[in-house]
């Protein structure tokens, strides 16, 4: 063998590797939600008697207009820690697990579809998807093209700086700064008409904007509150600078017209609210109590609903 | 068809995205695209002067950059430069997001511009530089003054679809983030659209996008046109049965 051919042998036998790597990789992406149902059955199983008496099995057989039989395809954004983001591979976050949770009693398995939050809701409009879950604020706007749900979450919006960034103690601080908001968010929507003053940049994903802020290209991040505190938790110079109370409240989208879907979502969530499926999942991602709202009725504290995080 | 015509083709968001479109989006389009080929143009001519060297240290880097930068997604260099450059401290441009897009493309555009004049010199009959330096040129002499200028526009067709693509690439910048202001040609249309949930301000950019490219593609048509016809009226007669002798690579 001369040591040409070796050379190219080698080469070959190198790309193999690489390829083989790559495959696996990609399986890890393509986020099948079907493997992802196990993480939600162990607390489905304590459930599950009263969702059979519920008739929850039974919403499975109607008609939900679904694309594929059995199968929910939910578009997400996944890219909005703690709501939606990979990890090990798989999609993962309190909306994932909600959604698993949902389509775990309907008796259906969900195939996640990473979308660009963009675009998101023409992609509903177009019949990409039957659900959308990512973190998105019911607004009259979105409601005109497409279903909402009854809300799952309550979150208000945040300013988060680098810790050796400007001193935001109130919205008037922003006045002259650089501010990154994620494109078609309501976020970007209330930055445009209340900072006036400041330059509005607008950034794909959430984590570039964090980016641009961590390598002091932009002075701010305006974006859902949860996520600034997600953020504030793994890394090392960003802080929580600001609260911002815009009441917002997250619902799953469903095409418009398809009532079906959205009442057997909204009977799920009803019912993993009621029992407490929902506090159990929420204490998975977020610390303090869960919203009144969204707590078993009984012992619900007088607290207001807004403070998600504290 | 009606409702397909009012999603793509509704004729007043068209025409209230136009505006827009040329005062902000095309302004940038055209910066980010020009300054790219400015650098390409620049860097490129030094790396395929460093191509077509004897010694083999010196054709090495060329090779190397060429093979990286043709070979990389125009997106994830643009994210590198854009994203990756400031975090890492390097910020040579401070907050002009504009100018972080435009040495990105400028870098893409160094690899295939390089590539271009590198095969309109070599495409130079050898006996033109053996002439040359007959005369008494020194070698730089002669590729400055000979050499280059018929290499030179020999590739123009091909220089010209360069310029074609990175105007389509441009669209790409949007990935680092853009303030009103800074947008180009696609985030504006995609701005709009997002909206008004309407499909009319894409096209509307689209169109733009053709104002630039199709004068552009005919450009290339009429230059390759010339090149040949040049050829033929400056020959002798009956020479125009002969084949071209130039072959440009892409």
């Amino acid at each position: 063998m001369t040591s040409k051919t070796r050379w190219i042998l080698a080469l070959i036998a190198a790309l193999a590797l690489l390829l083989t790597a790559c495959g696996g990789g990609d399986e890890g992406d393509t986020s099948d939600g079907a493997t992802d149902a196990d993480g939600g059955a162990e607390e489905t199983e304590a459930t599950e008697e009263e969702v059979t008496e519920d008739g929850g099995d039974g919403a499975a057989a109607g008609d939900l207009g679904l694309l594929n039989e059995g199968v929910i395809t939910v578009g997400s954004d996944i890219a909005f820690e703690p709501f939606e983001f990979i990890q090990d591979g798989e999609p993962a976050g309190f909306d994932i697990d909600l959604m698993n949770e949902i389509a775990d009693r309907l008796g259906l398995e969900v195939e996640y579809v990473n979308a660009s939050f963009d675009t998101i809701f023409t992609q509903l409009a177009a019949g990409d998807f039957d659900a959308i879950i990512s973190a998105i604020t019911i607004t009259e706007e979105r409601d005109q093209t497409i279903d909402f749900t009854d809300p799952y979450f309550a979150a208000n919006q945040a300013v988060a700086v680098t810790t050796d960034g400007p001193d935001v103690a109130s919205e008037d601080d922003l006045a002259g700064l650089q501010v990154a908001v994620q494109a078609g968010t309501t976020g970007l929507d209330y930055a445009n008409e209340n900072f006036t003053e400041s330059t509005i940049v607008e950034f794909p994903t959430s984590e570039a904007a964090f980016t641009a802020l961590e390598s002091g290209q932009v002075d701010a991040v305006f974006i859902d509150l949860p996520v600034v505190s997600a953020r504030v938790e793994t890394s090392e110079n960003v802080e929580l600078a600001l609260e911002v109370d815009t009441g917002e409240l997250y619902g799953i989208g469903v095409q418009d017209g398809n009532a079906a879907l959205r009442d057997a979502l909204n009977e799920q969530l009803a019912d993993i609210i009621a029992d407490g499926t929902y506090e159990e999942i929420y204490s998975r991602w977020f610390e303090g109590d869960v919203p009144e709202q969204f707590r078993t009725g009984d012992g619900a504290s007088a607290d207001a609903t807004e403070d998600a995080t504290e | 068809m009606g409702e397909l015509q009012r999603l793509f083709f509704d004729p007043q968001i068209i025409w209230e995205t136009l505006p827009t479109l040329f005062r902000e989006g095309l302004k940038n389009t055209l910066l980010l695209a020009i300054g790219a080929l400015v650098i390409g143009f620049a860097f490129g001519m030094v790396l395929a002067l460093m191509g077509i060297s004897r010694r083999w240290w010196v054709r090495l880097p060329a090779v190397v950059y060429i093979d990286i930068f043709r070979g990389l997604p125009a997106i994830l260099t643009i994210a590198l430069v854009g994203l990756g450059m400031p975090t890492a401290g390097f910020r040579p441009f401070g907050r002009e997001r504009l100018f972080y897009g435009i040495l990105a493309l400028g870098l893409i555009s160094t690899a295939y511009i390089a590539e271009i004049l590198r095969a309109g010199i070599q495409s130079v009959d050898k006996g033109q530089m053996e002439a040359a330096r007959s005369v008494g040129m020194t070698y730089m002499m002669a590729m400055r003054l000979i050499i280059i200028p018929q290499g030179l526009r020999r590739v123009l067709p091909p220089l010209t679809n360069e310029a074609i693509a990175i105007t389509k690439d441009s669209s790409l910048v949007f990935v680092i983030g853009l303030a009103a202001g800074e947008r180009e040609l696609f985030r504006v249309g995609q701005n709009i659209g997002q909206q008004t949930g309407n499909f009319s301000p894409y096209v509307a950019a689209g169109l733009v996008y053709l104002l630039i490219t199709i004068p552009l593609t005919r450009l290339v048509n009429v230059l390759d046109k010339r090149l040949r016809e040049g050829r033929r009226v400056a020959t002798a007669p009956g020479a125009e049965e002969l084949p071209a002798s130039v072959e440009v690579q892409p």
